[in-house]
């Protein structure tokens, strides 16, 4: 061996141990945290140019007033069962007296007593000192039982407030789960050789290599003399599907022609780990009819289960009938981890002379690539779900905050504003039962009742003194109310269950209660959605105006903004804030939910999703550019509005996905895997969406003056399809020369369709227009109105044009 | 300052035309296309029309500027109804037309409206498409006819343009007035500390 080839294989290898991966890095050379947080009561980590045990940057804390805490980071990508070797470098501050320190893994496991476990990792209690760095670390194992892992730095045995220096925190996976290693190859079975491609019978079931039926090609594999709904073919996915990893998986089934009746198909796996074997549903029941092939699929399987050697399987079942089938092009394909584009704009920093731009975020926003996306493109959270009344006190005065502590902990250490969402919701939903029941927690509250009317008012008055009380400064505006509005009802107001049993006063003893019990300087809002309804507007504006009129504290209203891709017009959401620009001048505005589905208003039916599919480029692009629409027009709101949050991240993680119907739904500026959709170009930058540059022009004028020929032609120069382009009108105006009247004929009744045209591609369209009686002198403007991805528009204008 | 000329795209409408066509060129006014204004005002372009052809006339019949909308927008004027009748050519016109920007009279190029709201400080980067046509024989002529002139009916040149949105005068002044501030304590202190 050379010695330069020695000393790469130092340079690779000398630092961590062979076959070891590292997971994780934490050199603090970007300047920031790198997510990095406060732990019992610790001061919240800063970056430091102060020390450093290698570039010049590193993680500065001060212990709390004890000597306790320090600084800590979710580790929420290391797998069960799998062994790491931790390791980071501590130095006290200059002037600290000497201490010991170590790495502890504060485990959250069903094992533990308490459910929380405290695992030092490598050696305790590791001398540290202000005179130089000291490594602490070592090797730790994960638990196949823990349901979450926060690694911490402590000082050992120091009674007062320390500060110290940490850096060069490496995680390296020194050994995989059991099982073997990873083999990211996928499999593929076509069953097109004659034989089994390695499926089995689970339990007696004969399979058999059929040409009888196939769904690609001529062959696939048929299960008879099936015993029970579990039995049939499963094949093994033993390290080819690896706990922690994210899979692509398909399989078509089709009923035997033995088959009387439809029936209900699901793929499943089979797991066996330390001699258990558990089962998980890996593709949904799936309605598989008579004579039909179905695509039982996920786009995304998040593989979570470790299991021993060879233990893992995976199999189609029925729910519960017997009857024989067919499956035919089984595929697993490993997708790699999701990596977000560092190099694109920031959302946030691209709009931050015009208002924060916020997202609404739930657990795993926090780590990863999700938390890198996060804190890269937004500087405000509206925690999604984990604020709310059913989350926060689920049960009579007990409450709750893990969840939403997590991420306002999040947010802090990444220096964003909270919106808190939300105190009160008018209908009920997320709001625990027994908050309408009386204290034997059957009888419903009744408005009848004094008692229940005192109760409900005292209920409300402490849930929100100690949900405001908890996050306190932290969080800059609160949802008080959500959505009370009902522009059916004569006095605006929906008639849900607080407002059963206390009336509209229900809203004034909310905001009266955050007002009383909030830090002074939070902002009091209402939030509702469709606010661009004529109706729904005029409401809002009444609410407020009688809030205010009778001294009822409101700082502020939201407006939801969870759109369609057809509704509502970019010109009703400018109306809407303007109309409460105008209507209620000392009212702060925010957006608050804002997301774009893909589906029209009103359908509840389709599903893009449907048989694997996905939704179309186009309709993507027409996203971006309605996105782009309604963006240009935020920016000139700018002064109106005091913050805009979009009702998510991604389109891995949207509740649309849900409502109103389980479909694929994609109303976000990044994709499932994290990318930049046209809907996020169209937020920061217009000119990078499909088509932008589309161009039009008069490619010839032919013909006698009666039947003059005028071809135009539209090319796009842009980077991606201008999609669905069409002219939607044509008019010649005359502006010298003895008048006259030109009779234009389009090729088609308008629109004239062009299409979809390909970048580097163009389009034509040929208007015939009778001059007769023009002379020859006459000259006319052309004005030619057109649109692409419908949002895309302008008009094809020229002046001075002879026949 | 170095003249940007436009480019020249008119090979394919030269082409379609059936015969070789002398090329116009057009020069920005400003010539390098940059133009800058504050928020909620108005700036724009002139220009130089230039064509040499011995026996063919040019005339513009529209613009686009392909700059981001997001800041403002951008009013053609060469295609309204009230656009003059550019022509360069051959005597008795003269082969080089120049019109100043006018935004009272719409003369010019076209103008770039500047949101009110628009960021300071944004440069807004895009070219300045212009539309032209070409006939054999002067449109001023009585005896024209387009039907039999027309050499290219419609095409294209491009310069690159850019708008500054600038801050507010009594912004600038601020920064004026700090730095003055901060050079006159600084002289202070220097004085100061040569006292003692």
């Amino acid at each position: 061996m050379s010695v330069s080839y020695a000393m790469l294989c130092l340079a690779l290898f000398g630092a961590s141990p062979i076959g070891a991966q590292v997971v994780a890095q934490y050199d603090f050379e970007d300047g920031t945290a790198m997510g990095w947080g406060s732990f019992n009561g610790a001061s919240t980590p800063v970056n430091t140019t102060a020390a450093a045990y290698t570039g010049t940057h590193s993680l500065l804390t001060t212990t709390g007033s004890g000597g306790a805490g320090g600084p800590s980071i979710l580790m929420s990508t290391l797998l069960p069962g799998a062994t790491y070797q931790i390791t980071g470098y501590l130095m006290l501050t200059s002037g600290e007296s000497a201490t010991s320190a170590n790495f502890t893994m504060r485990r959250t496991d069903p094992g533990c007593s308490g459910g929380t476990c405290y695992d030092t990792i490598g050696t305790y209690q590791v001398a540290v000192s202000a005179s130089g760095w000291a490594k602490i670390g070592g090797t730790y194992t994960v638990s196949t039982t823990e349901t979450g892992l926060r690694l911490y730095a402590q000082l050992v045995g120091t009674t007062t407030a320390q500060s110290f220096y940490l850096d060069n925190v490496v995680v390296n996976e020194i050994s995989g789960p059991p099982g073997g290693p990873q083999d990211n190859s996928g499999i593929t079975t076509t069953f097109e050789d004659g034989a089994l491609d390695g499926w089995t019978s689970r339990a007696g079931a004969t399979l058999t290599n059929t040409m009888a039926d196939a769904h690609g090609g001529s062959h696939s594999l048929l299960s008879t003399n099936r015993g029970h709904a579990y039995d049939g073919p499963q094949i093994s996915v033993n390290n080819k599907m690896y706990n922690g990893s994210t899979y692509s998986i398909g399989v078509w089934v089709k009923l035997d022609p033995s088959a009387t009746q439809a029936d209900t198909l699901r793929l499943s796996l089979q797991v066996t780990l330390a001699g258990t074997t558990t089962y998980h549903t890996v593709v949904n029941n799936t309605a598989v009819p008579l004579g039909t092939w179905v695509k039982l699929s996920i786009p995304t399987f998040s593989m979570a289960y470790a299991y021993d050697p060879g233990q893992a399987y995976l199999y189609v079942e029925s729910n519960s009938l017997l009857q024989s089938f067919y499956i035919d092009d089984f595929q697993v394909t490993y997708v790699p981890p999701v990596q977000i584009q560092t190099t694109i704009p920031s959302i946030y920093q691209t709009l931050s002379y015009y208002f924060p731009i916020g997202a609404a975020v739930d657990a795993t926003d926090l780590s990863g690539p999700h938390a890198q996306l996060l804190t890269k493109h937004f500087n405000s959270i509206t925690s999604g779900n984990d604020m709310k009344w059913s989350s926060t006190e689920p049960t009579a005065g007990t409450f709750t905050y893990t969840a939403a502590d997590a991420q306002v902990s999040f947010a802090q250490t990444n220096h964003m504003l909270i919106r808190g969402h939300n105190l009160l919701w008018a209908s009920g939903s997320q709001v625990p039962a027994w908050v309408f029941l009386e204290a034997d927690g059957v009888t419903p509250l009744s408005a009848s009742n004094i008692a229940d009317v005192a109760l409900l008012t005292q209920r409300i008055q402490n849930h929100i003194m100690n949900v405001v009380q908890h996050f306190g400064s932290k969080i800059y505006a609160w949802d008080v109310v959500n959505e009370p509005l009902d522009p059916s009802q004569p006095d605006c107001l929906s008639r849900g269950p607080f407002y059963r049993v206390l009336g509209k006063s229900y809203i004034d003893i909310a905001l009266q209660a955050a007002r009383q019990y909030a830090p002074a300087g939070t902002q009091l809002f209402i939030n509702d959605y469709s606010t661009t309804d004529a109706g729904r507007l005029a409401c809002l504006v009444s609410v407020v105006q009688d809030l205010q009129f009778r001294g009822i504290p409101i700082d502020g209203v939201g407006h939801e903004m969870h759109h369609h891709i057809d509704y509502p017009s970019t010109a009703a959401m400018v109306n809407a804030i303007n109309t409460v620009a105008n209507s209620l001048p000392n009212i702060s505005q925010q957006i608050t939910e804002m997301d774009v589905s893909v589906y029209r208003a009103g359908d509840n039916s389709s599903n893009y999703g449907a048989g694997g599919g996905t939704v179309p480029a186009s309709l993507l692009a027409e996203q971006g550019w309605l996105y782009a629409q309604y963006f240009t027009a935020l920016r000139q709101l700018k002064g109106k509005l005091s913050a805009v949050t979009i009702w998510g991240l991604a389109d891995d993680n949207t509740w649309l996905d849900s409502f109103p119907i389980n479909r694929l739904d994609m109303p976000l500026p990044f994709d499932t895997g994290l990318q930049a959709k046209p809907a996020y170009w169209g937020i920061v930058d217009p000119t990078q969406l499909p088509g932008y540059g589309l161009a039009f022009g008069i490619a010839s004028k032919t013909g006698a003056q009666n039947a003059r020929v005028w071809t135009f032609t539209a090319s796009n120069g842009g980077a991606g399809t201008a999609y669905a382009t069409q002219i939607n009108g044509f008019a010649l105006t005359q502006v010298s020369g003895a008048a006259c009247t030109p009779v234009v004929t389009p090729p088609s009744s308008y629109p004239v369709v062009l299409g979809d045209i390909a970048s580097g591609s163009s389009g034509s369209a040929a208007f015939t227009i009778d001059f007769t009686g023009c002379a020859a002198l006459a000259r006319f403007t052309l004005n030619m109105p057109w649109t692409s991805a419908t949002y895309h528009t302008g008009v094809f204008a020229l002046g001075n044009q002879y026949r | 300052m170095k003249r940007i000329t436009l480019t020249i795209l008119i090979a394919a409408a030269a082409a379609a035309g059936g015969q070789a066509a002398t090329i116009p060129t057009l020069t920005l006014l400003p010539a390098n296309g940059q133009v800058a204004g504050l928020p909620g005002t108005v700036v724009g372009w002139g220009f130089t029309l230039t064509f040499t052809a011995p026996s063919d006339w040019v005339i513009l019949t529209g613009s686009e500027f392909t700059g981001s909308p997001v800041y403002g927008t951008y009013v053609d004027y060469l295609s309204l109804a009230s656009a003059p009748l550019y022509v360069a050519g051959p005597a008795p016109e003269s082969s080089t037309v120049q019109q100043a920007w006018d935004s009272s009279l719409l003369l010019g190029v076209g103008e770039f409206d500047i949101n009110a709201t628009a960021l300071l400080n944004a440069v807004i980067k895009g070219n300045i498409v212009v539309h032209y046509s070409v006939f054999s024989m002067d449109p001023n002529d009585p005896n024209f006819n387009p039907d039999t002139s027309t050499v290219v009916a419609d095409a294209t040149l491009s310069a690159p343009a850019q708008v500054t949105v600038t801050p507010e005068p009594s912004s600038l002044l601020l920064m004026l007035s700090a730095a003055l501030l901060s050079l006159v304590l600084t002289r202070w202190r220097h004085r100061m500390a040569r006292q003692a």
